[in-house]
């Protein structure tokens, strides 16, 4: 019992999202039909061509946006609206702008204790602060707890939007192409930090990026999310009209816990065996042939 | 059991579809609310003017729409009489051309009469401003001077009554001062009277669009309940229903203040909304995973973030505050910088005029530069660029 809870610890059935789009009086159809189930203490990341999805998965996960049909749970739970369960880090504006470093680290504190219990218990609130400056310490930003996000550099600001997420201590932390925004060195920092945390805290991490090596370096599991595949009940050639009209599907599914040198040859073959498999709006493969061949993977 | 899991299950759906940072009302639903506010509009005003029709069936400032209806129907069917006994009287121009030249002499004769009588009625207005409250001001003072040094030079073997009376001749003097001076002076209850108005109608309204604007911002369904009335609210100009606002609240305080409120609301309520728009909807998703109830997000995460914003919107309404206010003082009261404008300009005395529009332009540039400051203290983190 216990096994098969960790097992289906994400749990997604027939997740299908579809937008209105009023210029053509149509659907616009994003995900169709996304079966998933995510292992507990996975590090798993999504990757896809722009526009196959990728932010609006996580935010049906985060529970911004509910799908039209189908089943998200979370540790055997309905997703409901946002709430602490799930933590995010986006790209930007991750930070509170009002708020310092410290006092956004504190955030979840104070959003969860009254206003009066700094002063009628005082022991709890030194802990609170003690915790709050552990783990700045730990993202490598003493010294800065008192600016303003606005004085930090974009790789400061995205520690400070991790620690801020670790503080609550959340059943799965999601990650919206948080390092897009950096310069290649910081970047590369930030995810052997990442790893670090996640080594550390033993936590599941749902990761969205569009960068293939990024995601293959820090993943254990990585979700190959596409449009471009051929459906059956699309005309074989020419008809560009319908080309995308099925939504996206996971496409492949590979253990990646293995993929950790950037320079082996196995790294290299595995990031053109994914842009062939995903990537490539000119190659499409058939539904029978996707490699769902991860032991977490199924489809209905 | 199963009923809790009915209620929560009601709970999720009002969450889903009704009242919530994430709810999305369906689209019936937001057709329902965007009409709403002004079926309840209609409904209400026929309500009330009817109540006060049957209270006083000879009343005019509550029509009931039936007939404002037949009234409108007349002015846009009917010819217009005003330009077709001109247009007759055209015609008939020639044969009454001597009996209009000697029309024309008595207008004029009349007029000039006028023009005498109501001069005549500010003469005595004139004679007070005639008077210089300094002169008299430094007078006084020397006289004090005068009797202290008397008092001083006294011999100690003076008399107890002869001390008094010098003792009374100050405090008289005193008292007469008292009555003089800046803060009894024309100017200083003009500018009293005029930024209180302007304050307490500019607080009202700044306060309620902040909060309304929070809650348009940010919840779906007082968003479509509210945006398009609003706009069509704020399309009224003020300044053509002054009158009747005039009529309905009264000439004083009460009258000038809702009048300000009803021009100022409308447009920094939208302003605001589309402001709080602006606010980085990752902020308070943030907020909500961290375990922030609705309350909390708009109290601690979007209140913060609005602030200098909406500090930004009073200042640059505050000019259209006392555009409103300069107009609705030209109704004559006791006091105010416009109204005392208005007095002044019937004498044509631009030696006085031109003064107060310095005096103005000088309070509402400390008013501009005081929000100002008070923003920058209020949220150091925001940077005007």
């Amino acid at each position: 019992m216990n096994n098969k809870q960790d097992k289906n610890f994400l749990y997604l059935n027939n997740v299908r999202k579809v937008y209105p789009d009023n210029k053509t009086k149509s659907d616009n159809i994003v995900l169709n039909d996304i079966d998933l189930s995510v292992r507990k203490g996975e590090f798993c990341t999504v990757v896809g061509p722009s526009g196959c999805g990728k932010s609006t998965l996580l935010r049906l996960i985060l529970g911004q946006e509910s799908a039209n049909s189908g089943i998200v749970h979370l540790n055997n739970q309905e997703i409901g609206i946002p709430c602490s369960r799930r933590g995010i880090v986006y790209q930007n504006y991750s930070l509170f702008p009002h708020k310092t470093v410290f006092e956004n680290v504190m955030a979840h504190y104070k959003f969860n204790n009254n206003f009066f219990k700094r002063w009628s218990n005082p022991a709890e609130y030194n802990r609170a602060k003690e915790e709050a400056m552990h783990y700045i310490e730990r993202v490598k930003l003493k010294g800065s707890e008192n600016k303003y996000p606005e004085e930090l550099s974009g790789g400061m600001r995205q520690r400070a939007a991790i620690a801020q997420s670790l503080i609550a201590k959340p059943e799965i932390l999601l990650m919206d192409e948080p390092f897009s925004a950096l310069d290649p060195g910081t970047r590369e920092d930030l995810q052997i930090f990442t790893k670090d945390i996640w080594e550390e805290n033993n936590m599941t991490i749902f990761f969205v990026s569009h960068d293939l090596e990024e995601s293959l370096f820090l993943g254990t599991r990585i979700l190959v999310i596409s449009q471009h595949y051929e459906h059956p009940d699309s005309c074989p050639n020419a008809c560009k009209k319908e080309d995308h009209g099925f939504g996206s599907l996971i496409v492949a599914d590979h253990d990646i816990s293995d993929y950790n040198n950037k320079e082996s040859a196995k790294f290299g073959q595995m990031i053109e065996k994914i842009r062939v498999e995903g990537l490539d709006p000119e190659i499409k493969q058939r539904i029978e042939d996707f490699n769902l061949m991860h032991k977490d993977s199924y489809r209905d | 059991m199963s009923q809790n899991a009915s209620t929560n299950q009601i709970k999720n759906f009002f969450k889903k579809y009704v009242w919530g940072m994430f709810a999305s009302p369906s689209n019936h639903f937001k057709i329902f609310l965007r009409i709403l506010p002004f079926i309840l509009a209609i409904v209400g005003y026929s309500v009330f003017s009817a109540q006060q029709t049957s209270l006083d069936p000879k009343q005019k400032v509550y029509p009931s729409i039936s007939k404002m209806i037949v009234k409108f129907q007349k002015y846009t069917f009917e010819p217009n009489r005003q330009i077709v006994s001109n247009q007759i009287n055209a015609n008939k121009k020639d044969i009454d051309l001597k009996n209009e030249e000697i029309q024309k002499q008595n207008d004029l004769i009349a007029e000039s009469n006028k023009l005498n009588n109501e001069s005549k009625a500010y003469l005595p207005l004139l004679k007070k401003s005639k008077e210089n409250p300094y002169k008299d001001w430094k007078k006084i003072k020397k006289e004090i001077k005068k009797v202290d040094k008397k008092i001083k030079a006294l011999p100690e073997t003076a008399s107890f009554s002869e001390k008094t009376t010098l003792i009374i001749d100050k405090y008289t003097l005193k008292f007469e001062a008292a009555y003089i001076g800046f803060f009894n002076s024309a100017l200083y209850h003009d500018t009293i009277s005029s930024l209180s108005r302007l304050g307490i109608s500019m607080g009202i309204a700044s306060s309620f669009a902040l909060i309304l604007g929070i809650y348009m911002g940010t919840y779906k369904l007082v968003e479509y309940t509210l945006k398009d009335f609003t706009t069509m609210f704020s399309l009224i100009q003020p300044v053509a229903i002054m009158p009747v606002i005039m009529i309905i609240f009264g000439v004083e305080d009460f009258g000038k203040i809702i009048f300000i409120i009803l021009g100022v609301l409308p447009t920094m309520l939208l302003t605001l909304s589309l402001k709080v728009k602006d606010i980085p909807i990752q902020t308070i998703v943030k907020s909500k995973t961290l375990g922030a109830s609705d309350f909390q997000t708009i109290r601690k995460v979007v209140f913060p973030q609005i602030l200098p914003h909406f500090l930004d919107t009073v200042r640059l309404t505050l000019f259209f505050g006392w555009l409103l206010l300069l107009t609705s003082e030209t109704v004559p009261t006791e006091s105010g910088l416009g109204y005392r404008i208005v007095v002044e300009k019937r004498f044509a005395n631009m030696d006085i005029i031109i003064p107060y529009i310095v005096w103005i332009v000088f309070i509402s540039y400390l008013l501009d530069r005081s929000i100002a400051m008070l923003q920058k203290v209020v949220s150091p983190w925001y940077k005007t660029r």
